[in-house]
């Protein structure tokens, strides 16, 4: 490497910037000055330019006072420590080759992958982390309550509901969900674990969800799914109920509830879908989920058989009876909330002692024995106190053989309480309902209620999710009126 | 003397000899290279023997120069002992004392001559890195433009501008320090 030399000291003459320009100017007079020139000296050889030039020069001189020669270093034992080294590492290098485990040194292929591994790898690492995210969500979607993934299962269907494309694309997914919620229950049921009443609180929210997104579509897109709505009712009920015929009487109790639950939904429903364009869904609550019970008792004595068989057919009609106007109207006057308490487990506990004197039949023969169902209605008063714990009331009832039944409504607690009022009314005027107008007295006992007295469940469902349906549920709250259930057994007997 | 290429090739392999022969070539313009730049001898040879420490990593990593090694040696020895002038935090008393050891009969002009030593080197870290590295090769290593140009990965004439600029900068840094 050339050092130096290269600039001519005093020989430079008077010069313009020209084509050299004042940085190959201040180089070469840098160059002079290098070579032991004085800085005035060599820039008043450079005439205008010189004084620009000066400055500069004079910093190049003072910068000559770091040229000294550095002190001697003993560079020879670094050397030694230097060479040392690079021997280390080629045996190293050489021990890998020999064990045939190659860095990346000995194969030079591999320094172009060595570039695009780690693009590779995090792509790799990406994809992983994706794959796992899928794979845990494909779990969670077979997953139950109670199991650790459900929560993922129900986050990631609020996310396909927050991300739908559109208004009827969400309402697709509800009723795909609330399908899903009934279909959880079943295999809850089968795998021999009763639902809990949270999973039978979350089938009611969804069901509300559904229909409330169901009644914010255009009237056609409205009447499809109402249509669908109603058909996936009608083969859940169906299937609940062979369910219920081999569960346990533990398991039957909660199936109780939902069957309650969709027997509601389905007569709500196909009332909406005698005229979608009124379908209107009240912020709030299910109205048929606080008449569960009296629907099924209802159902029974006009079309029992029907239920079913109207229920699948896509385009079912208003079937329900008569009863259907007088109800709309019930519910708004009932509003009063806290009366509905009381009546409420003091129904249930009647209904039951009918019939049932064994835990399991006692679902079964209350539906049949709707005659008893005005019995109770008397008998209401003893219940009165347990209202709190139902469960409780059955007990005292036992008595009366009915002691199971009760049992049933404990579980369902929020989902049932509301069919109570309708008992204590229903009894009496089962057909008369319509007519009930002299309510009054049973409205107070159970202010919602009153309009569930006549018309038997079929009429409280109808009209609920109509209009009044948030009155309704206020009472529900009280307890589960499963005696109403027993109804729909009747029509079997 | 052999091509840096063909040296750099065997280097790869740990060929002794070719790296004895790297060291042999470049240690000593290293060594005065930091020297210069920091006016410390013992720095400056532990500073030298960690450059070439760091050739064999990245040789041993397949991470070492490729065609231009004085380049990367200078880079590597700028780097360290830019990082070693600021760990230091200008310990200037130690070159002073060494000075005034190596020169018992005139003490004074030794004390006058570390005081510009060190008013310079002050001036000089205050430039940007690459001006620092023209400073240095160009005017105190007195190497040429096309020299320094290979080395800092730049042409001629991006030396010479680099070259103006920097002593337009040291020299408001000196006149700012003469000023203070």
């Amino acid at each position: 490497m050339t050092v130096r030399g290269k600039w001519n000291v005093g020989t430079q003459r008077d010069v313009g910037e020209g084509s050299l320009g004042f940085e190959g100017l201040l180089d070469q007079a840098a160059g002079a000055v290098l070579q032991g020139g004085d800085p005035a000296a060599v820039a008043s050889q450079y005439g205008e330019v010189g004084s620009r030039l000066r400055p500069l020069l004079e910093v190049v001189a003072q910068l000559q006072v770091l040229r000294e020669p550095p002190p001697a270093a003993s560079l020879a034992a670094a050397r030694v420590r230097f060479l040392a080294r690079a021997q280390d590492l080629r045996a190293r290098r050489a021990a890998r080759r020999s064990r045939g485990s190659p860095g990346i040194v000995a194969w030079p292929w591999l320094r172009l992958g060595d570039a695009l591994l780690r693009p590779v790898m995090s792509l790799l690492l990406v994809a992983l982390l994706f794959s796992l995210v899928g794979y845990t969500a494909q779990a969670a979607s077979a997953s139950l309550p109670g199991s650790p993934l459900y929560p993922v299962k129900l986050a990631v269907e609020r996310t396909q509901v927050a991300l739908a494309a559109d208004q009827e694309a969400e309402a697709h997914l509800e009723v795909t969900f609330a399908a899903r919620r009934l279909d959880e229950i079943h295999h809850l049921a089968e795998s021999g674990r009763p639902p809990d009443p949270v999973a039978l609180q979350r089938l009611e929210r969804q069901w509300a969800a559904t229909l409330k997104a169901i009644a914010l579509l255009r009237s056609d897109r409205k009447a499809l799914l109402l249509a669908q709505t109603l058909e996936t009712l009608s083969s859940e009920r169906e299937s609940l109920r062979r369910l219920m015929d081999r569960a346990s009487p533990e398991v039957r109790e909660r199936l109780q509830a939902a069957l309650l639950l969709t027997e509601g939904l389905e007569l709500t429903v196909r009332k909406a879908l005698a005229n979608p364009d009124e379908f209107r869904w009240p912020e709030g609550h299910l109205p048929a989920v606080a008449h569960p019970l009296p629907a099924a008792s209802p159902e029974t004595p006009t079309p029992t058989p029907g239920v079913e068989g109207p229920a699948p057919s896509p385009t079912p009609e208003p079937p329900t009876p008569t009863p259907t106007p007088p109800e709309v109207q019930r519910p708004q006057p009932t509003p009063t909330p806290p009366p509905a308490p009381s009546p409420t487990a003091t129904p249930l506990p009647p209904t039951a002692t009918p019939k049932p004197t064994k835990p399991p039949k006692p679902t079964r023969t209350p539906t049949a024995t709707p005659v008893p169902t005005a019995t109770p209605t008397a008998e209401p008063p003893t219940p009165t106190p347990t209202e709190p714990v139902p469960a409780e009331t059955p007990t005292a009832t036992p008595t009366p053989t009915a002691g199971s039944t009760p049992q049933p409504f404990e579980p369902p607690p929020p989902v049932l309480t509301p069919p109570t009022p309708t008992p204590t009314p229903t009894c009496t005027p089962t057909e008369t309902p319509t007519a009930e107008p002299p309510t009054p007295t049973p409205t107070e006992t159970v202010p919602a209620e009153t309009p569930t007295p006549t018309p038997t469940l079929a009429a409280d469902y109808t009209p609920q999710p109509f209009e009044p349906p948030p009155p309704t549920l206020t009472p529900r709250p009280p307890k589960p009126p499963p005696p109403i259930l027993p109804p729909p057994p009747v029509a079997n007997d | 003397m052999q091509d840096d290429g063909l040296l750099l090739e065997r280097a790869q392999a740990f060929d002794l000899d070719a790296l004895a022969s790297i060291y042999d070539k470049y240690a000593p313009p290293i060594y005065r290279y930091i020297f210069r730049y920091l006016g410390d001898g013992p720095l400056a040879e532990d500073i030298t023997g960690e450059v070439f420490a760091r050739l064999l990593d990245a040789i041993e990593r397949g991470k070492g120069p490729r065609d231009n090694l004085s380049a990367w040696l200078y880079r590597v020895a700028h780097n360290l002992a830019v990082d070693h002038l600021r760990q230091r935090s200008h310990a200037e008393g130690l070159p002073l004392e060494e000075g005034l050891m190596a020169a018992p009969d005139d003490p004074t002009a030794v004390v006058e001559k570390r005081l510009a030593q060190q008013r310079l080197r002050a001036a000089i870290s205050h430039l940007t890195p690459i001006q620092q590295q023209v400073i240095v090769l160009k005017f105190l290593e007195g190497f040429s433009n096309e020299e320094v140009g290979k080395i800092l990965g730049k042409r001629e004439g991006a030396v010479k501008s680099l070259q103006h600029r920097a002593l337009a900068s040291l020299r408001r840094i000196l006149q700012k320090q003469e000023g203070a």
